[in-house]
């Protein structure tokens, strides 16, 4: 409780009490108010900064809701919905996976590695590229998980940290080898591979690869939907998140149950990387990922780690990455732009948790009645 | 040993301790943050601001006025940081990665060149605007200790670097003296590992924790006025490259004391000057990113083998990274 003397012998006092319950429309209302809160807070700081925020957001907004933007918007909410998706399992669990940039990089790698098999004679032939990539991709970035699951569990060794170091040697990785070994010798001398040939790329005739990508992201928030709400595994991982003394009193192996949430989380982010680089720019090549694994993590929690609201807050990920370019080639100004509005609805998330557990009450009254 | 190798060891310790530096700052601020129970996961974001401060402020007002400002700037992403782990008892780890976010975004845009142009034009328009434009800033000044800076081999290391190298193991040792060594220092460490005795028994709690994490992200800011003054005045995005997050992991490794800050910090900066000196002797020369990956792939080492060494009883402040309140 906080008290205030105001002149006039007024005492102003904030009341901060818990909330006991909390319905979802009441969530939903301050979920959107926050973020609301956000755009006002990023648009200050433009202002502040020397540029109209009024007319960033009026282009902004204009722009993307074209029909070619929004196709690009949905090309890539795709990478960004099944990273987030993949986070869900870790969060719940309590385990702070900071690595879905990583096992995203890894999984771009390791199609990208089947893909110069393919295209030096060896490997799959044209029927199997595409199960081959996708089945590469996933488990590079699944085992790229792996390894901090296992640190963790084994060495109690901070995942935040191990994480993101794994993030930076992946792109290292991916880095080394399109400037050596898997640069295109017909490319020109740029650092990138070969181009992904069309049997390798995901596609359902007769509809735009955004319809196609949107639908494996969304058949995966389903399916993770079904899992959390269905399996045991969704339940026993929600109570390792919950209170992990009590779920091994329970006798719930917290490894075991720990080590395949992270699994899935890699291997969504693997296959993520896969639409990154065999949809999105068709070859790996240096910076492929301008960070998809990053706004994941704001996306998922954004979303609550609730996956059908997960799915529409990567959609507005989505569409802050495709208006950060947007800012750069329309505005004249530089596109990590949209990093500060992310970073904005990131803290405004963060708040909107507060305030949905707690009750506020101002009273301005006289003298020591109404405290 | 021939005079040849005593100098490339000489030339080694000093980038080491040079290098070393800019963790040594942040982690002895980190030191302190968490000794009184919060932990900063922004502090990566945080070096990112001083930096890009320290930039900016250097070009219009010069050296002094950069490292306050990067301390000030620090300071007040600390406020926010204690106000929402603190005061609203918010999760640190989310509370901390948001500030990281946040100080990243920022610092691209503010290091643009057209945003960094008009920043500067505003701040001192006698200053030709083109500066800013060209992304680097004088670096510090050596100051060389005359005569200690003779001493063979380790002479240059720390009698011959700029001033803040010098601050930094002043503060390192300043910091430990007043943790290990004061009252104040007991109640901080007392309010670590126990808040709710530390407050039965008259500590303000809530203060403490506040000045701590605002200590700790001024020296963080500093740590970012170094990394650009001190070490590399060239700006570039994400200059920073998760240094934040190795000094992170710096504090465990020198379990909590900013004593052994200056060893952990060293002996990363020696793992950081490597990367300079593999490729001149013709080992990835060409793509030095495989060397590049060394201080992440390290630090991961690193961690793992302070488990084992502790046999999994890693002695962190017991009440770190939770929340204080009075009702519970």
């Amino acid at each position: 409780m906080l008290r205030r003397s105001l002149p006039g012998g007024l005492r102003l006092s904030v009341r901060v009490e818990r909330r006991p319950e909390v319905t979802p429309r009441y969530s939903i209302i301050v979920s959107l108010g926050m973020l609301l809160f956000a755009f006002l807070a990023s648009g200050i700081i433009f202002q502040f900064l020397g540029f109209s925020a009024l007319h960033i957001y009026r282009s902004f907004f204009t722009t993307l809701l074209s029909p070619i933007m929004l196709e690009e918007v949905f090309r890539r909410s795709a990478p960004i919905i099944l990273a987030a998706i993949g986070l869900c399992y870790s969060y719940r669990m309590g385990f702070w996976n900071i690595g879905a940039e990583g096992q995203l990089y890894m999984g771009m790698i390791a199609a990208t590695g089947v893909i110069v098999l393919h295209s030096a004679g060896y490997g799959p032939g044209e029927q199997l590229l595409l199960p081959a990539v996708v089945a590469a991709s996933m488990m590079a970035g699944g085992a790229w998980g792996l390894i901090p699951a296992v640190l963790k569990v084994r060495f109690g060794a901070n995942e935040i940290i191990t994480t993101l170091m794994l993030n930076y040697t992946a792109i290292l990785l991916a880095d080394f080898l399109v400037h050596g070994a898997w640069k295109d010798p017909a490319g020109y001398g740029f650092a990138q591979t070969v181009q992904f040939p069309a049997a390798a790329k995901i596609s359902i005739p007769g509809v735009p690869d955004a319809v196609a990508y949107l639908a494996i992201a969304l058949a995966a928030t389903v399916l993770t939907f079904l899992v959390f709400k269905y399996t045991v595994f969704g339940f026993e991982s929600k109570i390792v998140g919950l209170n992990i003394y009590a779920s091994r009193y329970a006798g719930l192996s917290i490894s075991s149950i720990l080590v395949r949430g992270v699994l899935i989380s890699g291997a969504l982010a693997g296959l993520a990387g896969l639409i990154v680089v065999s949809g999105l720019i068709g070859r790996l090549r240096p910076g492929a990922s301008p960070g998809y694994g990053y706004h994941a993590i704001i996306a998922s929690m954004l979303g609550g780690l609730y996956p059908p609201a997960v799915f529409f807050s990567s959609i507005l990920f989505g569409m802050l990455v495709t208006g950060g370019d947007l800012l750069q080639a329309g505005l004249q100004m530089p596109k990590s732009g949209v990093e500060i509005i992310m970073a904005m609805i990131f803290l405004a998330t963060i708040v909107a948790e507060f305030v949905k557990r707690h009750r506020l009450t101002i009273v301005v009254g006289r003298g020591e009645g109404v405290a | 040993m021939t005079l040849e190798s005593l100098s490339f060891i000489e030339a080694i310790l000093t980038s080491a301790v040079s290098a070393g530096t800019i963790y040594l700052i942040a982690s002895v601020g980190e030191c302190v943050t968490e000794r009184s129970g919060v932990i900063n996961l922004g502090l990566e974001g945080i070096m990112a601001m001083g930096a890009i401060t320290s930039f900016i402020i250097t070009l219009a007002y010069g050296h002094l006025a950069a490292i306050l400002a990067a301390a000030l700037v620090g300071a007040v992403f600390g406020l926010l940081h204690a106000f929402l782990s603190v005061s609203l008892r918010l999760n640190q780890i989310v509370v901390g990665l948001a500030i990281t976010w946040l100080g990243l975004g920022l610092s691209a845009f503010m290091g643009a060149p057209e945003v960094a142009r008009e920043l500067l034009k505003a701040l001192n328009p006698s200053v030709p605007e083109f500066l800013a434009e060209l992304k680097q800033a004088p670096r510090l000044p050596e100051v060389r200790v005359e005569f200690l800076a003779g001493i063979p081999i380790i002479g240059r290391a720390l009698f011959s670097q700029n001033a803040l190298v010098y601050a930094g193991l002043a503060s390192a040792v300043l910091l430990w003296f007043i943790l290990f060594r004061t009252k104040w220092g007991l109640s901080l460490r007392s309010v670590g590992e126990n808040p709710a005795l530390a407050d039965t028994a008259g500590v303000n709690v809530f203060a403490i924790r506040y000045l701590a994490v605002v200590i700790g992200s001024a020296l963080a800011g500093v740590a970012g006025a170094y990394l650009f003054i001190g070490y590399q005045p060239f700006w570039v995005e994400n200059l920073t490259r998760s240094r934040g997050f190795i000094a992170l992991s710096l504090v465990i490794l020198s379990s909590w004391s900013p004593l052994r800050a200056i060893a952990a910090s060293f002996l990363f900066g020696g793992v950081e000057s490597l990367q300079f000196r593999i490729p001149l002797r013709g080992f990835g020369a060409e793509t030095p990113q495989l060397i590049m990956m060394l201080p992440y792939i390290i630090t991961i080492v690193t961690l793992v083998l302070i488990s084992l060494a502790s046999k999994g009883r890693i002695p962190a402040p017991a009440a770190l990274g939770k929340p204080y309140s009075r009702e519970e």
